[in-house]
């Protein structure tokens, strides 16, 4: 079977764009659950991981459906702003970091800061249910799932490219999950900060070009001025690096 | 109450980290879209003012954070203590923004 490579183009980029940032949010999230599990017990932990996947299932169902009802147009600007703001932001923080105005992420020391909080929130016993333990995990759970929501929806709604993104997100938060339960410690080797620019850049663009399409701008080259779009970002971000290390030294 | 906020300032802090850079990048998105409505604008100028503007917004964000960082660094530890409560921004390699 042949590979037209205008399709593979047409839904790799998001499918690329889905794995790498849902990859950001599941090293987040396992970050969180590990402490919570390694201190307070797995049971309670992986019982709030479940509790929110649940959850996070039941917004998929409910806003799939409301977004098939939105017009094409209305949906392309609504999504194309909410993934600009989203983008934008990752890719600010990114160059900040980059350009060592505030300090890189670092999982290993807030695995540590989380387990010191865990502790200090007093002993249910290990195998006993234990509630502050399972809500913690619920929540970072959660809210570093809507995220990836976020991302698939804006990426693959707008678009028709849904099952793609949905594949990227879904492989990486197996791969994070499978790794984090097989190394059992915080996935501190992920080039955070570099994935989190990347991904900036790609969500900015995807956010700029369904914005266009949605008020009715006719970009060249159809979807490759994604493509076109994430070179400009990334060259103006690596200048701005270059220019924001230069202004936090002077 | 507070309980019931959080979640919806979680989600919120998705897209308005920096407050004014998203009222900046929503500025420009609105802008475009009326001039491109009212057809002052034609295609090509569209995109240009588009993507010029969301560029130099941002890249104006970040030189102005890194100025504001740099300044409040070079500041004497007294004025610092002091400015700092009300202050826009902690000194770098005071702790990891998550």
């Amino acid at each position: 079977m042949m590979i037209d490579p205008i399709h593979a183009l047409h839904a790799g980029t998001p499918m690329a764009t889905a794995f790498f940032a849902s990859a950001v949010e599941a090293v987040e999230a396992a970050t969180v659950v590990l402490a919570v599990g390694a201190v307070r017990g797995w049971r309670s932990s992986l019982a709030g991981t479940v509790a929110a996947l649940a959850a996070l299932v039941v917004i998929v169902a409910v806003f799939g459906r409301a977004i098939a009802a939105i017009p094409i147009a209305t949906l392309q600007v609504v999504v194309g702003a909410l993934l600009l703001l989203f983008g934008i932001r990752w890719l600010r923080k990114a160059m900040l970091r980059s350009a060592g105005v505030i300090d890189l992420r670092d999982e290993d020391a807030l695995y540590a800061r989380q387990r010191q909080a865990m502790s200090a929130s007093g002993d249910a016993g290990r195998n006993r249910w234990d509630a502050i333990a399972a809500l913690t995990a619920f929540k970072a759970v959660l809210l570093e799932g809507v995220e990836v929501i976020v991302i698939v929806i804006g990426i693959g709604a707008a678009g028709n490219m849904l099952v793609p993104a949905t594949i990227g997100a879904l492989g990486a938060c197996v791969a994070v999950a499978v790794a984090a339960a097989l190394l059992n410690r915080p996935l501190s080797r992920v080039p955070e900060n570099s994935l989190k620019f990347a991904v900036g850049v790609m969500v900015s663009a995807f956010g700029l070009f369904w914005f266009g399409e949605g008020i009715g701008l006719h970009w060249p080259s159809g979807d490759a001025a994604i493509l076109a779009l994430m070179a400009v970002l990334f060259a103006a971000a690596s200048l701005g690096i270059g220019a924001a290390r230069r202004a936090a030294s002077a | 109450m507070n309980r019931l906020l959080d979640p919806l300032r979680a989600i919120a802090g998705l897209f308005f980290d920096d407050r004014s850079l998203a009222i900046t990048v929503l500025a420009i998105l609105a802008t475009t879209a009326i001039l491109l409505g009212h057809s002052w604008f034609d295609g090509p100028e569209a995109m240009a003012f588009l993507v010029g503007g969301i560029i130099a917004a941002l890249l104006e964000n970040v030189l102005r954070t890194a100025h504001l960082v740099s300044f409040e660094t070079h500041r004497a530890p007294e004025e610092t203590a002091t400015a700092r409560p009300g202050g826009l921004l902690k000194a770098p390699n005071q702790g990891v923004e998550p």
